[in-house]
Protein backbone atom coordinates (compact mmCIF):
# COMPACT_ATOMS: atom_id res chain seq x y z
CA UNK A 1 0.00 0.00 0.00
CA UNK A 2 1.17 3.07 -1.17
CA UNK A 3 0.95 6.12 1.83
CA UNK A 4 1.82 9.99 0.93
CA UNK A 5 4.94 10.98 2.45
CA UNK A 6 5.14 12.13 5.65
CA UNK A 7 4.36 15.74 6.43
CA UNK A 8 5.56 18.07 9.19
CA UNK A 9 2.05 19.48 9.42
CA UNK A 10 0.60 16.20 10.40
CA UNK A 11 2.13 16.55 13.60
CA UNK A 12 1.63 19.03 16.40
CA UNK A 13 4.05 21.50 17.21
CA UNK A 14 6.91 20.56 19.93
CA UNK A 15 6.58 23.80 21.96
CA UNK A 16 3.36 24.42 22.70
CA UNK A 17 2.89 20.91 23.80
CA UNK A 18 6.28 20.66 25.82
CA UNK A 19 5.01 24.42 27.78
CA UNK A 20 1.53 22.77 28.67
CA UNK A 21 3.56 19.36 29.66
CA UNK A 22 5.97 21.00 32.09
CA UNK A 23 2.69 23.40 33.41
CA UNK A 24 0.82 20.16 34.23
CA UNK A 25 3.40 18.26 35.29
CA UNK A 26 4.07 21.72 37.83
CA UNK A 27 0.16 21.32 38.88
CA UNK A 28 0.75 17.81 40.12
CA UNK A 29 3.80 18.09 42.05
CA UNK A 30 1.94 21.50 43.92
CA UNK A 31 -1.01 18.96 44.00
CA UNK A 32 1.16 16.51 46.01
CA UNK A 33 1.44 17.66 49.26
CA UNK A 34 3.64 15.09 50.55
CA UNK A 35 6.24 15.71 47.28
CA UNK A 36 6.23 19.34 47.34
CA UNK A 37 6.96 19.62 51.24
CA UNK A 38 9.92 16.62 51.19
CA UNK A 39 11.99 18.49 47.75
CA UNK A 40 11.05 22.08 48.87
CA UNK A 41 11.00 22.35 53.11
CA UNK A 42 12.02 19.28 54.89
CA UNK A 43 15.38 19.66 53.59
CA UNK A 44 15.73 23.05 55.61
CA UNK A 45 14.06 21.47 58.46
CA UNK A 46 16.72 18.74 58.25
CA UNK A 47 19.36 20.91 57.64
CA UNK A 48 18.27 23.04 60.78
CA UNK A 49 17.50 20.38 63.14
CA UNK A 50 21.09 18.61 61.75
CA UNK A 51 23.16 20.37 60.24
CA UNK A 52 23.67 23.22 63.07
CA UNK A 53 25.70 21.01 65.33
CA UNK A 54 28.68 22.20 63.62
CA UNK A 55 28.30 25.77 63.63
CA UNK A 56 31.28 27.66 64.94
CA UNK A 57 33.41 25.10 64.32
CA UNK A 58 35.80 25.01 61.63
CA UNK A 59 35.49 22.53 58.83
CA UNK A 60 37.21 22.44 55.42
CA UNK A 61 38.21 25.88 55.90
CA UNK A 62 35.14 27.51 56.58
CA UNK A 63 32.02 27.72 59.34
CA UNK A 64 30.24 24.70 59.85
CA UNK A 65 26.90 25.52 59.38
CA UNK A 66 27.78 27.52 55.70
CA UNK A 67 29.46 23.72 54.78
CA UNK A 68 26.49 21.90 56.10
CA UNK A 69 24.39 24.00 53.99
CA UNK A 70 25.71 22.90 50.78
CA UNK A 71 25.59 19.31 51.98
CA UNK A 72 21.60 19.59 52.78
CA UNK A 73 21.44 21.21 49.82
CA UNK A 74 23.60 18.07 47.83
CA UNK A 75 20.98 15.75 49.38
CA UNK A 76 18.24 17.93 48.93
CA UNK A 77 19.48 18.09 44.85
CA UNK A 78 19.54 14.06 45.49
CA UNK A 79 16.21 13.47 46.87
CA UNK A 80 14.19 15.96 44.95
CA UNK A 81 15.61 14.84 41.47
CA UNK A 82 15.13 11.32 42.33
CA UNK A 83 11.32 11.31 43.96
CA UNK A 84 10.23 14.01 41.19
CA UNK A 85 11.71 12.43 37.88
CA UNK A 86 12.20 8.68 39.02
CA UNK A 87 8.72 8.19 41.04
CA UNK A 88 6.68 10.35 38.40
CA UNK A 89 8.37 7.26 35.98
CA UNK A 90 6.95 4.51 38.50
CA UNK A 91 3.85 6.33 39.15
CA UNK A 92 2.92 5.82 35.49
CA UNK A 93 3.79 2.31 35.34
CA UNK A 94 2.17 1.56 38.23
CA UNK A 95 -1.35 3.71 37.10
CA UNK A 96 -0.88 2.07 33.18
CA UNK A 97 -0.77 5.88 32.43
CA UNK A 98 2.18 4.57 30.24
CA UNK A 99 0.10 2.37 28.19
CA UNK A 100 -2.20 5.48 27.12
CA UNK A 101 0.90 7.93 25.94
CA UNK A 102 1.97 4.92 23.81
CA UNK A 103 -1.23 5.17 22.00
CA UNK A 104 -0.97 8.95 22.32
CA UNK A 105 0.66 10.81 19.42
CA UNK A 106 3.07 12.92 22.42
CA UNK A 107 6.73 12.16 21.61
CA UNK A 108 8.69 10.48 24.57
CA UNK A 109 11.03 12.96 24.85
CA UNK A 110 8.70 15.45 25.52
CA UNK A 111 7.26 13.65 29.11
CA UNK A 112 10.56 13.19 30.28
CA UNK A 113 11.56 16.33 29.27
CA UNK A 114 8.60 18.27 30.78
CA UNK A 115 9.23 15.71 34.33
CA UNK A 116 13.15 17.26 33.85
CA UNK A 117 12.81 20.80 33.45
CA UNK A 118 9.85 20.48 36.50
CA UNK A 119 12.95 18.20 38.77
CA UNK A 120 15.24 21.05 37.69
CA UNK A 121 12.86 24.17 38.93
CA UNK A 122 11.73 22.27 42.05
CA UNK A 123 15.83 21.82 42.68
CA UNK A 124 16.81 25.54 41.98
CA UNK A 125 13.85 26.80 44.56
CA UNK A 126 14.64 23.75 47.16
CA UNK A 127 18.61 24.85 47.01
CA UNK A 128 17.29 28.46 47.28
CA UNK A 129 15.23 28.01 50.20
CA UNK A 130 17.80 26.26 52.24
CA UNK A 131 20.49 29.22 51.34
CA UNK A 132 17.71 31.31 52.15
CA UNK A 133 17.46 29.50 55.50
CA UNK A 134 21.19 29.65 56.43
CA UNK A 135 21.02 33.65 55.58
CA UNK A 136 18.33 34.24 58.26
CA UNK A 137 20.71 31.93 60.96
CA UNK A 138 23.83 33.78 60.34
CA UNK A 139 25.61 31.94 57.70
CA UNK A 140 27.41 34.21 55.40
CA UNK A 141 27.53 33.73 51.69
CA UNK A 142 27.80 36.04 48.74
CA UNK A 143 25.19 36.73 46.02
CA UNK A 144 27.55 35.05 43.77
CA UNK A 145 28.36 32.04 46.17
CA UNK A 146 24.56 31.64 46.91
CA UNK A 147 23.99 31.85 42.70
CA UNK A 148 26.69 29.64 42.23
CA UNK A 149 25.55 27.20 44.79
CA UNK A 150 22.03 26.63 43.18
CA UNK A 151 23.10 26.81 39.44
CA UNK A 152 25.86 23.96 40.99
CA UNK A 153 23.74 21.50 42.09
CA UNK A 154 20.49 22.67 39.53
CA UNK A 155 23.31 20.97 37.31
CA UNK A 156 25.34 18.71 39.07
CA UNK A 157 21.71 16.75 40.10
CA UNK A 158 21.44 15.66 36.48
CA UNK A 159 23.20 12.04 36.99
CA UNK A 160 19.78 11.80 39.18
CA UNK A 161 17.84 12.41 36.88
CA UNK A 162 19.26 8.94 34.66
CA UNK A 163 18.99 7.73 38.12
CA UNK A 164 15.86 8.11 38.83
CA UNK A 165 14.81 7.04 35.16
CA UNK A 166 16.54 3.72 36.04
CA UNK A 167 15.23 3.21 39.23
CA UNK A 168 11.65 4.38 37.87
CA UNK A 169 11.89 1.46 34.90
CA UNK A 170 13.44 -1.43 37.48
CA UNK A 171 11.82 -1.42 40.24
CA UNK A 172 8.08 -2.27 41.42
CA UNK A 173 6.22 1.03 41.34
CA UNK A 174 4.65 0.51 44.80
CA UNK A 175 8.20 -0.39 45.91
CA UNK A 176 9.98 2.71 44.50
CA UNK A 177 9.24 5.10 47.68
CA UNK A 178 10.67 2.57 49.84
CA UNK A 179 13.93 2.19 47.51
CA UNK A 180 14.29 5.85 46.95
CA UNK A 181 14.18 6.53 50.95
CA UNK A 182 16.68 3.79 51.59
CA UNK A 183 18.97 4.94 49.10
CA UNK A 184 18.84 8.55 50.38
CA UNK A 185 19.84 7.44 53.84
CA UNK A 186 22.83 5.34 52.34
CA UNK A 187 24.17 7.62 49.86
CA UNK A 188 23.84 10.67 52.38
CA UNK A 189 25.53 9.03 55.51
CA UNK A 190 28.22 7.03 52.54
CA UNK A 191 28.81 10.73 51.49
CA UNK A 192 29.37 12.38 54.73
CA UNK A 193 26.26 14.42 54.32
CA UNK A 194 25.41 14.24 58.35
CA UNK A 195 29.03 13.50 59.65
CA UNK A 196 31.48 15.57 57.89
CA UNK A 197 34.26 13.75 56.76
CA UNK A 198 37.07 16.51 57.36
CA UNK A 199 36.26 16.55 60.82
CA UNK A 200 36.55 12.62 60.98
CA UNK A 201 39.36 10.31 60.90
CA UNK A 202 38.74 10.43 57.09
CA UNK A 203 38.16 6.52 56.82
CA UNK A 204 35.05 6.85 54.67
CA UNK A 205 37.03 8.93 52.29
CA UNK A 206 37.72 6.29 50.07
CA UNK A 207 34.51 5.07 49.69
CA UNK A 208 33.01 8.69 49.86
CA UNK A 209 35.16 9.36 46.43
CA UNK A 210 32.89 6.59 44.95
CA UNK A 211 30.04 7.99 45.72
CA UNK A 212 27.85 10.21 43.26
CA UNK A 213 26.08 12.37 46.30
CA UNK A 214 29.54 12.82 47.57
CA UNK A 215 31.25 14.75 44.08
CA UNK A 216 27.54 16.65 44.12
CA UNK A 217 28.51 17.48 47.57
CA UNK A 218 31.53 18.68 46.52
CA UNK A 219 30.31 21.19 43.76
CA UNK A 220 27.99 22.40 46.59
CA UNK A 221 31.21 22.75 49.29
CA UNK A 222 33.46 24.76 46.58
CA UNK A 223 30.84 27.00 45.86
CA UNK A 224 30.47 28.02 49.40
CA UNK A 225 34.58 28.27 49.45
CA UNK A 226 35.28 25.30 51.30
CA UNK A 227 37.87 22.93 50.87
CA UNK A 228 37.69 19.57 48.49
CA UNK A 229 39.18 16.53 48.62
CA UNK A 230 39.22 16.35 44.96
CA UNK A 231 39.70 18.86 42.29
CA UNK A 232 36.83 20.22 40.45
CA UNK A 233 37.40 19.06 37.18
CA UNK A 234 38.00 15.49 38.43
CA UNK A 235 34.48 15.76 40.19
CA UNK A 236 32.77 16.66 37.07
CA UNK A 237 34.12 14.26 35.22
CA UNK A 238 33.20 11.87 37.82
CA UNK A 239 29.52 13.07 37.28
CA UNK A 240 29.06 13.27 33.67
CA UNK A 241 30.43 9.53 34.02
CA UNK A 242 27.52 8.63 36.40
CA UNK A 243 25.27 10.35 34.01
CA UNK A 244 26.71 8.15 30.95
CA UNK A 245 26.37 4.73 33.26
CA UNK A 246 22.89 5.65 34.76
CA UNK A 247 21.40 6.11 30.97
CA UNK A 248 22.62 3.28 29.55
CA UNK A 249 21.22 1.56 32.56
CA UNK A 250 18.23 3.47 32.20
CA UNK A 251 18.39 2.68 28.53
CA UNK A 252 18.48 -1.31 29.15
CA UNK A 253 15.66 -0.99 32.16
CA UNK A 254 13.39 0.96 29.43
CA UNK A 255 14.44 -2.37 26.70
CA UNK A 256 13.35 -4.73 28.78
CA UNK A 257 10.10 -3.11 30.33
CA UNK A 258 9.54 -2.41 26.12
CA UNK A 259 9.47 -6.00 25.88
CA UNK A 260 7.90 -6.87 28.96
CA UNK A 261 4.98 -4.55 28.06
CA UNK A 262 5.23 -3.00 24.70
CA UNK A 263 5.47 -6.59 22.52
CA UNK B 1 -10.32 18.14 8.03
CA UNK B 2 -7.64 16.77 5.64
CA UNK B 3 -6.84 13.32 5.68
CA UNK B 4 -3.14 13.21 5.41
CA UNK B 5 -3.06 9.62 3.71
CA UNK B 6 -6.06 9.61 1.72
CA UNK B 7 -5.06 6.55 -0.25
CA UNK B 8 -4.55 4.20 2.43
CA UNK B 9 -7.42 2.18 4.42
CA UNK B 10 -8.04 3.67 7.78
CA UNK B 11 -6.95 0.13 9.74
CA UNK B 12 -5.37 -3.21 7.95
CA UNK B 13 -4.10 -5.70 9.51
CA UNK B 14 -2.54 -8.34 7.37
CA UNK B 15 -2.34 -12.24 8.75
CA UNK B 16 -1.69 -10.79 12.15
CA UNK B 17 -0.98 -13.53 14.88
CA UNK B 18 -0.11 -12.40 18.36
CA UNK B 19 1.33 -15.33 20.77
CA UNK B 20 1.71 -14.59 24.39
CA UNK B 21 4.20 -17.38 25.39
CA UNK B 22 2.15 -20.61 24.14
CA UNK B 23 -1.05 -18.72 24.75
CA UNK B 24 -2.42 -17.82 20.77
CA UNK B 25 -4.25 -14.78 21.27
CA UNK B 26 -4.87 -13.99 17.52
CA UNK B 27 -4.47 -16.58 14.56
CA UNK B 28 -3.78 -15.27 11.42
CA UNK B 29 -6.42 -12.34 11.23
CA UNK B 30 -7.04 -10.06 8.38
CA UNK B 31 -8.91 -6.92 8.54
CA UNK B 32 -9.36 -3.44 6.48
CA UNK B 33 -11.21 -0.26 8.09
CA UNK B 34 -12.02 1.71 5.75
CA UNK B 35 -12.86 5.49 5.78
CA UNK B 36 -15.91 6.68 7.17
CA UNK B 37 -16.05 3.06 7.96
CA UNK B 38 -17.99 1.76 11.86
CA UNK B 39 -16.54 -1.95 12.60
CA UNK B 40 -17.41 -3.23 15.66
CA UNK B 41 -15.30 -6.04 17.32
CA UNK B 42 -17.36 -8.02 19.58
CA UNK B 43 -16.66 -11.48 20.86
CA UNK B 44 -16.62 -13.47 24.46
CA UNK B 45 -14.02 -12.10 27.16
CA UNK B 46 -10.42 -13.70 26.33
CA UNK B 47 -12.02 -13.40 22.47
CA UNK B 48 -8.91 -11.51 21.29
CA UNK B 49 -10.58 -8.34 20.73
CA UNK B 50 -8.34 -6.09 22.94
CA UNK B 51 -5.25 -7.52 21.73
CA UNK B 52 -6.41 -6.81 18.37
CA UNK B 53 -6.74 -2.86 19.00
CA UNK B 54 -3.76 -3.04 21.11
CA UNK B 55 -1.66 -4.09 17.88
CA UNK B 56 -3.67 -1.55 15.36
CA UNK B 57 -2.56 1.02 18.09
CA UNK B 58 1.22 -0.11 18.34
CA UNK B 59 1.01 -0.84 21.90
CA UNK B 60 1.38 -4.39 21.23
CA UNK B 61 3.62 -5.82 17.93
CA UNK B 62 2.17 -8.88 16.45
CA UNK B 63 4.28 -11.90 16.77
CA UNK B 64 3.48 -11.96 13.08
CA UNK B 65 2.04 -10.35 10.18
CA UNK B 66 1.56 -7.14 9.26
CA UNK B 67 -0.29 -4.01 11.26
CA UNK B 68 -1.10 -0.73 9.24
CA UNK B 69 -2.54 2.93 10.03
CA UNK B 70 -3.06 5.53 7.09
CA UNK B 71 -0.80 2.98 5.42
CA UNK B 72 2.14 4.01 8.13
CA UNK B 73 3.21 1.42 11.31
CA UNK B 74 1.33 1.97 13.86
CA UNK B 75 3.68 3.20 16.08
CA UNK B 76 4.35 6.02 13.42
CA UNK B 77 3.59 9.20 15.25
CA UNK B 78 2.30 10.71 11.99
CA UNK B 79 -0.27 7.90 12.06
CA UNK B 80 -0.94 8.37 15.46
CA UNK B 81 -1.45 11.99 15.35
CA UNK B 82 -4.41 11.38 13.49
CA UNK B 83 -6.18 8.68 15.91
CA UNK B 84 -8.08 9.02 19.32
CA UNK B 85 -7.97 5.88 21.67
CA UNK B 86 -10.43 5.47 24.86
CA UNK B 87 -8.64 2.50 26.60
CA UNK B 88 -9.96 0.28 29.36
CA UNK B 89 -7.89 -0.10 32.66
CA UNK B 90 -5.42 3.06 31.77
CA UNK B 91 -4.56 5.78 34.14
CA UNK B 92 -5.12 9.57 34.02
CA UNK B 93 -3.11 12.07 36.06
CA UNK B 94 -5.89 12.29 38.48
CA UNK B 95 -4.92 15.32 40.10
CA UNK B 96 -5.29 17.75 37.29
CA UNK B 97 -8.35 18.88 36.34
CA UNK B 98 -10.47 18.08 33.50
CA UNK B 99 -10.38 21.19 31.88
CA UNK B 100 -6.60 20.90 32.50
CA UNK B 101 -6.52 17.19 31.34
CA UNK B 102 -8.47 18.13 27.77
CA UNK B 103 -5.79 21.22 27.34
CA UNK B 104 -3.21 19.32 27.24
CA UNK B 105 -4.13 16.63 24.96
CA UNK B 106 -5.39 18.98 22.70
CA UNK B 107 -1.39 20.13 22.45
CA UNK B 108 -0.51 16.82 21.13
CA UNK B 109 -2.41 16.87 18.15
CA UNK B 110 -1.87 18.87 14.52
CA UNK B 111 -5.69 20.39 14.41
CA UNK B 112 -7.35 19.82 17.68
CA UNK B 113 -11.15 20.62 18.14
CA UNK B 114 -11.80 23.83 19.65
CA UNK B 115 -11.79 24.02 23.81
CA UNK B 116 -15.63 24.19 23.95
CA UNK B 117 -16.72 22.49 21.50
CA UNK B 118 -14.94 19.22 23.07
CA UNK B 119 -16.72 20.03 26.34
CA UNK B 120 -19.75 20.08 24.86
CA UNK B 121 -19.61 17.02 22.84
CA UNK B 122 -18.30 15.36 25.73
CA UNK B 123 -21.18 16.86 28.02
CA UNK B 124 -18.22 17.58 30.39
CA UNK B 125 -18.44 21.43 30.16
CA UNK B 126 -19.67 21.88 33.31
CA UNK B 127 -17.15 19.74 34.92
CA UNK B 128 -13.86 22.01 33.68
CA UNK B 129 -12.62 22.65 37.15
CA UNK B 130 -13.07 19.46 38.73
CA UNK B 131 -10.24 17.15 39.61
CA UNK B 132 -10.13 13.96 36.89
CA UNK B 133 -9.95 11.61 40.27
CA UNK B 134 -13.20 13.25 41.81
CA UNK B 135 -15.10 12.02 38.80
CA UNK B 136 -17.58 9.38 39.39
CA UNK B 137 -17.62 6.41 37.06
CA UNK B 138 -19.75 7.65 34.07
CA UNK B 139 -17.77 10.95 34.10
CA UNK B 140 -14.57 8.95 33.70
CA UNK B 141 -16.27 7.76 30.91
CA UNK B 142 -17.01 10.85 29.37
CA UNK B 143 -13.52 12.60 29.97
CA UNK B 144 -11.95 9.72 28.38
CA UNK B 145 -13.97 10.09 25.32
CA UNK B 146 -13.72 14.05 25.36
CA UNK B 147 -9.61 13.09 25.12
CA UNK B 148 -10.20 10.76 22.49
CA UNK B 149 -12.27 12.91 20.07
CA UNK B 150 -9.98 16.61 21.41
CA UNK B 151 -7.38 15.87 18.14
CA UNK B 152 -10.60 15.70 15.76
CA UNK B 153 -9.01 12.08 14.61
CA UNK B 154 -10.13 10.66 11.14
CA UNK B 155 -9.89 6.77 13.25
CA UNK B 156 -11.08 6.83 16.58
CA UNK B 157 -10.46 3.18 18.57
CA UNK B 158 -13.22 2.94 21.54
CA UNK B 159 -12.57 0.17 23.84
CA UNK B 160 -16.05 -0.59 25.89
CA UNK B 161 -16.62 3.43 25.41
CA UNK B 162 -20.16 3.32 27.06
CA UNK B 163 -19.63 1.24 30.37
CA UNK B 164 -21.11 2.81 32.99
CA UNK B 165 -22.81 5.39 30.89
CA UNK B 166 -26.36 6.29 31.69
CA UNK B 167 -29.44 5.58 28.89
CA UNK B 168 -29.74 9.52 28.18
CA UNK B 169 -25.07 9.71 27.85
CA UNK B 170 -25.28 6.48 25.99
CA UNK B 171 -27.18 7.80 23.49
CA UNK B 172 -25.77 11.30 23.22
CA UNK B 173 -22.45 9.30 22.58
CA UNK B 174 -23.89 7.05 19.78
CA UNK B 175 -25.38 10.80 18.22
CA UNK B 176 -21.79 12.13 18.08
CA UNK B 177 -20.18 8.37 16.69
CA UNK B 178 -23.04 8.54 13.90
CA UNK B 179 -22.02 12.94 13.26
CA UNK B 180 -18.34 11.64 13.12
CA UNK B 181 -19.16 8.24 10.78
CA UNK B 182 -21.08 10.91 9.08
CA UNK B 183 -18.05 13.23 8.31
CA UNK B 184 -15.89 10.59 6.89
CA UNK B 185 -14.22 9.46 10.34
CA UNK B 186 -13.09 5.75 10.69
CA UNK B 187 -14.39 4.25 13.92
CA UNK B 188 -13.45 0.82 15.52
CA UNK B 189 -15.21 -0.10 18.55
CA UNK B 190 -15.49 -3.14 21.02
CA UNK B 191 -18.29 -3.49 23.35
CA UNK B 192 -20.84 -6.04 25.40
CA UNK B 193 -24.01 -3.92 24.29
CA UNK B 194 -25.06 -5.23 21.40
CA UNK B 195 -27.79 -2.74 20.73
CA UNK B 196 -24.25 -0.47 20.29
CA UNK B 197 -23.18 -2.36 18.42
CA UNK B 198 -26.31 -2.72 15.93
CA UNK B 199 -26.96 1.17 16.11
CA UNK B 200 -23.89 2.40 15.59
CA UNK B 201 -21.61 -0.34 13.19
CA UNK B 202 -21.54 -0.90 9.23
CA UNK B 203 -19.51 -4.27 10.14
CA UNK B 204 -19.85 -6.47 13.04
CA UNK B 205 -16.31 -8.52 13.65
CA UNK B 206 -16.82 -11.76 15.16
CA UNK B 207 -13.38 -12.80 16.93
CA UNK B 208 -13.57 -15.85 19.06
CA UNK B 209 -10.17 -17.60 19.84
CA UNK B 210 -8.09 -15.25 18.43
CA UNK B 211 -9.83 -15.97 14.86
CA UNK B 212 -12.30 -14.03 12.94
CA UNK B 213 -15.67 -15.82 12.72
CA UNK B 214 -17.34 -13.31 11.08
CA UNK B 215 -17.03 -9.99 9.04
CA UNK B 216 -20.51 -8.93 7.92
CA UNK B 217 -22.91 -6.54 8.53
CA UNK B 218 -25.63 -6.94 11.21
CA UNK B 219 -28.41 -7.93 9.48
CA UNK B 220 -26.61 -10.41 6.99
CA UNK B 221 -25.09 -12.22 10.65
CA UNK B 222 -28.88 -11.87 12.24
CA UNK B 223 -30.16 -13.23 8.83
CA UNK B 224 -27.81 -16.38 9.30
CA UNK B 225 -29.60 -17.36 12.69
CA UNK B 226 -32.88 -19.28 11.70
CA UNK B 227 -34.09 -19.77 15.38
CA UNK B 228 -36.87 -17.50 16.84
CA UNK B 229 -37.17 -16.23 20.09
CA UNK B 230 -40.58 -17.39 22.36
CA UNK B 231 -41.49 -16.13 25.57
CA UNK B 232 -44.09 -17.95 27.56
CA UNK B 233 -46.28 -17.79 31.21
CA UNK B 234 -46.87 -21.65 32.22
CA UNK B 235 -49.32 -20.13 35.41
CA UNK B 236 -49.59 -23.91 36.05
CA UNK B 237 -45.46 -24.34 36.02
CA UNK B 238 -43.57 -26.91 33.99
CA UNK B 239 -40.43 -28.86 33.66
CA UNK B 240 -37.69 -29.60 31.35
CA UNK B 241 -39.37 -32.92 30.90
CA UNK B 242 -42.30 -31.21 28.92
CA UNK B 243 -39.68 -30.48 25.95
CA UNK B 244 -38.03 -33.87 25.84
CA UNK B 245 -37.64 -34.58 22.08
CA UNK B 246 -38.57 -31.23 20.99
CA UNK B 247 -36.41 -28.69 18.74
CA UNK B 248 -35.29 -26.18 21.29
CA UNK B 249 -32.16 -24.74 22.52
CA UNK B 250 -31.24 -22.61 25.29
CA UNK B 251 -34.42 -23.18 26.98
CA UNK B 252 -34.63 -21.21 30.30
CA UNK B 253 -37.50 -21.88 33.19
CA UNK B 254 -37.85 -19.37 35.78
CA UNK B 255 -40.90 -20.22 37.79
CA UNK B 256 -44.07 -19.38 35.45
CA UNK B 257 -41.71 -17.78 32.83
CA UNK B 258 -40.05 -20.11 30.16
CA UNK B 259 -38.13 -18.94 27.22
CA UNK B 260 -36.38 -20.94 24.26
CA UNK B 261 -34.96 -20.86 20.95
CA UNK B 262 -35.98 -22.58 18.44
CA UNK B 263 -36.54 -23.01 14.63
CA UNK B 264 -39.74 -24.50 14.70
CA UNK B 265 -41.97 -22.63 16.81
CA UNK B 266 -44.98 -23.43 15.65
CA UNK B 267 -44.17 -27.02 16.02
CA UNK B 268 -43.23 -27.04 19.10
CA UNK B 269 -46.26 -24.97 20.37
CA UNK B 270 -48.28 -27.33 19.41
CA UNK B 271 -47.03 -30.47 20.63
CA UNK B 272 -46.72 -28.64 24.31
CA UNK B 273 -50.55 -28.30 23.65
CA UNK B 274 -50.68 -31.94 22.82
CA UNK B 275 -48.93 -32.78 26.03
CA UNK B 276 -51.74 -30.60 28.22
CA UNK B 277 -49.34 -27.86 28.77
CA UNK B 278 -51.75 -24.50 29.00
CA UNK B 279 -49.52 -21.20 28.22
CA UNK B 280 -49.90 -17.75 27.18
CA UNK B 281 -48.04 -16.68 24.09
CA UNK B 282 -45.68 -13.58 25.32
CA UNK B 283 -43.67 -13.28 22.46
CA UNK B 284 -42.07 -14.48 19.22
CA UNK B 285 -39.49 -12.92 17.34
CA UNK B 286 -36.25 -13.39 15.24
CA UNK B 287 -32.84 -13.37 16.26
CA UNK B 288 -30.85 -10.91 17.48
CA UNK B 289 -27.33 -9.41 16.97
CA UNK B 290 -26.46 -11.35 20.23
CA UNK B 291 -28.30 -14.92 19.13
CA UNK B 292 -25.94 -14.52 16.04
CA UNK B 293 -22.79 -13.82 18.09
CA UNK B 294 -23.79 -16.54 20.67
CA UNK B 295 -24.43 -19.00 17.85
CA UNK B 296 -21.39 -18.21 15.53
CA UNK B 297 -18.85 -18.71 18.55
CA UNK B 298 -20.69 -21.59 19.76
CA UNK B 299 -20.17 -23.21 16.20
CA UNK B 300 -16.56 -22.48 16.14
CA UNK B 301 -16.68 -24.13 19.73
CA UNK B 302 -18.37 -27.65 18.03
CA UNK B 303 -15.74 -27.63 15.18
CA UNK B 304 -12.78 -27.10 17.22
CA UNK B 305 -14.66 -29.97 19.49
CA UNK B 306 -14.97 -31.73 16.47
CA UNK B 307 -11.17 -31.34 15.17
CA UNK B 308 -9.86 -32.49 18.19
Amino acid sequence: MLALPKRESSLAPIRPMLARQVWCEFLLQIRMPMGLIWSLIITSILYLFLGLGYAGQDVAGIDGKTYMLASFAALGTFNTMLFTFGGGVASDRGARRHILYRAMPVRPAVLLGARAIVACALTAVMVGLVTGTGIAIGVRISPIAACSLIARLTLGGIPFLAMGLMIGYLIRPSSVAVVFNVLSLGFAFLSGIYVPIPVTDGALQPVANLMPTYRLAELGWDAVGAQTANSMFHTVLVLVLYTAVFTLLALRAYQREEKRTFE
Amino acid sequence: MTRPFPASPAVELRHVSKRFGDMHALRDISLDVRPGEVVAILGPNGAGKTTAISIMLGIRQPTSGVARIFGLEPRDIHGRSQCGVMLQDTGLPWNLRVGELVALFRTYYPAPLPMAEIMETAGIANLARVRAGDLSGGQRQRLAFALAICGNPSLLFLDEPTTGLDVDARHGFWREMKRRAGNGNSIVLTTHYMEEAEALADRIVIVHEGTIVADAPADALTSRVRGKHVRLIVPDGITVTAFAGLPVDRLEIAGTNVTFVTARPEEVLRALWQRGVTYEMQEIRGAALEDAVSALTHETEIDHAGIA
